[in-house]
């Protein structure tokens, strides 16, 4: 073992800071630090410009449009960006069907899906779960018909993130109803948001922000083609994607940046005069989260340099889910606390004047309420944490 | 030491039970959240003729009289059903304030039309930088001639957007006073807004109000009106708390029991039910604690606040626990608007910041410690 960063690795952080300094335009920024839901209209602007950099998808092969980046350089990568306040793309094309296209996918899908997804003309939303399946995503209702030439879907989804600006969805539906789902019963198929039968319903949560959809499919067609890799292979490509993005949903890149603001924070929220970051059980409690995040990011290094190609063990990821998602909620929990009274209302972004908010709330409060409600999901989505425990205990007491 | 509630208890839980579940139902209670300021004036009147504002006003001020312990029953039947009235506001800690006002003082007067729901009045304590119970350092009253000059702001009061009638702290030759202010006087601007459990609360910018003699509700003991009133009313939203508590249990038992995945119930999954076996744990701890809270509420100030305060932690970290875990296990449909745990976490949430926080309570804890009798 050898712990030190490379002098390659200092010289490529140094390379990414300098271009970030100038590439993330200042109200995207402004915006990434205060909203929970990032705006279509940001999404597609820094999708550009690291499409043009070359930089929009460093996580996939080369071939398909990566950048050919050690994972290390990678996780540097994120750790700018994030520290740098550029959003997080949208997650649909570029880490779920962007992946299944270039492992699963036909080489026309390829050509004829990829370089949207890279350029950011098209974004994709996922429509996996639905009212009666969410983790027992394998009993879904949503059937896809042959009819001639087409498959005709018919079903609803929920749940479904960025449905209501997304062009396309790969949806997971029954093609087989005589086969068992896990079996050869389910793929994915591709359709078009915009097409008839697609009805979106917005949902709003407890943040008060829009995000996720109702999505109501009512007899879509679709070409017979456009099923991703063969037909009935849908169950398999959906385990793929669970264990794929090992390390993202331990958004320990993210973290750091919103425990950097939550000191920021800590400093100048005062009561009656004193910082509370004067306060001893207040810098007790940041430290014991940054404690276990700088612990959390050395299992991410670890993860990292993983033998390529080993065998990975479903349950590493599962236990980095965990982790990371109850980080990022003790984060927005202590950030919300520091600021006492004021964490009564959300802070709508628009008002740049502070006695025009609630409670006089400074800059570093905008969103602070927002995210700690909405980060509540955090153990939810991406496979809640109880499926994830059971994940692990799984493969811990396999054949007993 | 009885545990056992008396016969006028059991009617007044009863009563106030009964009309909350009779109109007030969830729907409703979103429906009252997109109204105005997220009030209903006739769920107020509703509760109002069932004599909830006087509840603990003096029979000779024209309330009921009943016991803090009796008001905290009813508190929880509010937290219960979601009912978003300014109980602990004006019917507790105002009503408090305006009954410690001289006999025979306007503000006297005005407590009996509060008894009676007529007027809703809020308390304006908080300022910039400031914390609950500290005394005010950015708003000052002048004496003037025949009243006084009133300046200074107030941040995040607590049901300040829907209130007739204000009570706002200010210093008055370096004490603590209190003075009655209307809101929709010249000088004074409000700027209201909701809050995230769809009720509302208001900044006060007070630029020179002019207040006549009687304006005064309080001035030497206003500190220690304050202390006592806040406590109350912190009793009550602990109470309140409470209530919501039982009511994302109910929720969530519910739901494991009728919710299917992997062909079963979730109630099938030990996990989830041992989840919930922890989450009446704390219910119940949260629960003893209010009642002792509630048998101290009369203790020398010291003791009164330690006692309060250690009531407070255990009620909000409990409530944390139990709002948060009720989410968590409805999975998606804990996160949307139109399930009733979001919006119980999210009441739970701003009870949490009112009147003190987590921090506030636990330092209050200790340093009421610290005194040099109690230890520990
Ligand atoms: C903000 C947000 C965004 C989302 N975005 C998308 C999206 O873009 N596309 C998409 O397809 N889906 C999306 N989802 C859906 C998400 O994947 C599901 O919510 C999740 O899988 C849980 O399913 P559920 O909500 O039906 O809860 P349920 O599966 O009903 O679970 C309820 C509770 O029971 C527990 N539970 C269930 N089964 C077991 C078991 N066997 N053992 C122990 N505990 C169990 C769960 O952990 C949870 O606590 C999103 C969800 C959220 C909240």
């Amino acid at each position: 073992m050898e712990f030190e960063f490379t002098d390659q690795d200092k010289a490529f952080r140094a390379e990414v800071q300098a271009f970030l300094r100038d590439a993330v335009p200042a109200d995207i920024a402004r915006r990434t630090r205060s909203l929970v839901h990032t705006p279509k209209d940001d999404l597609v602007r820094w999708n550009r410009i690291l499409f043009e950099k070359g930089w929009v998808a460093p996580h996939w092969p080369k071939a398909f449009g990566g950048t050919g980046w050690t994972p290390m350089q990678i996780y540097i990568f994120e750790e700018e960006c994030a520290a740098a306040d550029a959003p997080f793309l949208s997650y649909f094309g570029l880490r779920l069907i962007g992946p299944l296209l270039y492992t699963f996918g036909s080489e026309a899908h390829r050509a004829q899906h990829i370089p949207g997804i890279l350029s950011g003309d098209v974004f994709w939303c996922q429509g996996f779960s639905e009212p009666s399946s969410g983790s027992d995503l394998a009993s879904l209702k949503t059937r896809a018909v042959r009819d001639g030439d087409h498959w005709v879907i018919t079903g609803q989804k929920l749940w479904t993130t960025e449905a209501h600006f997304a062009d396309k969805m790969f949806c997971l539906a029954r093609t087989d109803p005589d086969l068992r789902p896990q079996k050869g019963g389910l793929s994915i198929l591709f359709l078009d948001m915009n097409q008839p039968g697609v009805t979106v319903r917005p949902i709003v949560t407890i943040d008060g922000g829009h995000s996720v959809n109702e999505v109501f499919l009512d007899e879509v067609r679709v070409p017979a083609g456009d099923v991703l890799g063969r037909v009935g292979q849908g169950w398999d490509q959906a385990k793929f994607l669970l264990g794929h993005e090992r390390v993202t949903n331990a958004q320990v890149p993210r973290s750091k940046r919103e425990l950097a603001l939550l000191r920021t924070i800590a400093l100048k929220e005062t009561r009656g005069g004193m910082a509370l970051a004067e306060m001893r059980t207040i810098r007790e409690r940041i430290a014991e989260i940054e404690i276990d995040l700088a612990a959390l990011e050395w299992s991410v290094l670890r993860e990292l340099f993983a033998t390529p190609g080993g065998a990975k063990s479903q349950g590493t990821a599962s236990a980095l889910k965990i982790v990371g998602s109850e980080i990022q909620q003790r984060i927005a929990d202590l950030t919300a606390d520091l600021l006492g009274a004021k964490a009564m209302a959300t802070i709508a972004a628009a008002s740049d004047r502070p006695n025009e908010r609630p409670g006089d709330a400074a800059d570093h409060a905008v969103g602070v309420v927002e995210r700690q409600l909405f980060f509540r999901a955090t153990t939810i989505y991406a496979g809640t944490n109880e499926i994830q425990r059971e994940i692990i205990a799984r493969e811990l007491f396999a054949g007993h | 030491m009885n545990f056992a509630l008396t016969e006028e208890q059991a009617l007044l839980r009863d009563s106030i039970g009964r009309y909350l579940a009779e109109t007030q139902d969830f729907e409703t209670a979103r429906r009252i959240m997109r109204m105005p300021n997220g009030f209903s004036r006739s769920l107020w009147q509703g509760l109002a003729e069932l004599g909830l504002p006087g509840l603990l006003v003096a029979e000779a001020d024209g309330g009921l009289g009943a016991s803090l312990t009796d008001a905290a029953l009813a508190a929880e039947e509010l937290g219960r059903h979601l009912a978003a009235i300014p109980f602990a506001t004006s019917a507790v800690l105002a009503a408090r304030l305006l009954a410690a006002a001289p006999p025979a003082s306007a503000a006297r007067g005005l407590l009996a039309r509060v008894a009676a729901g007529d007027r809703i009045v809020a308390v304006a304590l908080d300022e910039p930088g400031g914390s609950t119970g500290l005394p005010p350092v950015a708003t000052r009253a002048l004496p003037v001639s025949g009243g006084y000059r009133l300046s200074g702001r107030k941040i995040v009061v607590v049901d300040g957007a829907i209130a007739d009638d204000l009570i706002v702290s200010a210093d008055l030759d370096g004490t603590t006073a209190l003075f009655h202010v209307t809101p929709d006087g010249p000088g004074l601007a409000l700027n209201r807004y909701a809050t995230v459990d769809g009720r509302s609360a208001a900044d006060l910018a007070i630029d020179g109000v002019v207040l006549p003699e009687d304006a005064l509700v309080l001035g030497t003991g206003a500190a220690a009106a304050l202390d006592d009133g806040l406590d109350a009313a912190r009793l009550m939203l602990a109470a309140e708390a409470l209530g919501l508590m039982e009511r994302a249990l109910e929720l969530t038992i519910e739901h494991l029991k009728t919710r299917m995945q992997f062909g079963r119930r979730l109630s099938d999954f030990q996990v989830l039910t041992h989840r919930v076996s922890e989450m009446v744990v704390r219910r119940e701890s949260a629960r003893s604690i209010l009642y002792r809270g509630l048998a101290l509420a009369k203790a020398a100030p010291l003791d009164r606040g330690r006692a309060i305060s250690a009531t407070m932690v255990r009620v909000l970290q409990s409530a944390e626990f139990i709002g948060s875990q009720a989410i968590q296990l409805h999975g998606g449909m804990g996160m949307s608007d139109e399930g009733m745990v979001g919006h119980i976490y999210k009441r739970l949430r701003v009870i949490g910041k009112t009147h003190g926080d987590l921090i506030w309570h636990m330092d209050r804890f200790i340093a009421n410690t610290a005194d040099g009798r109690a230890v520990a």
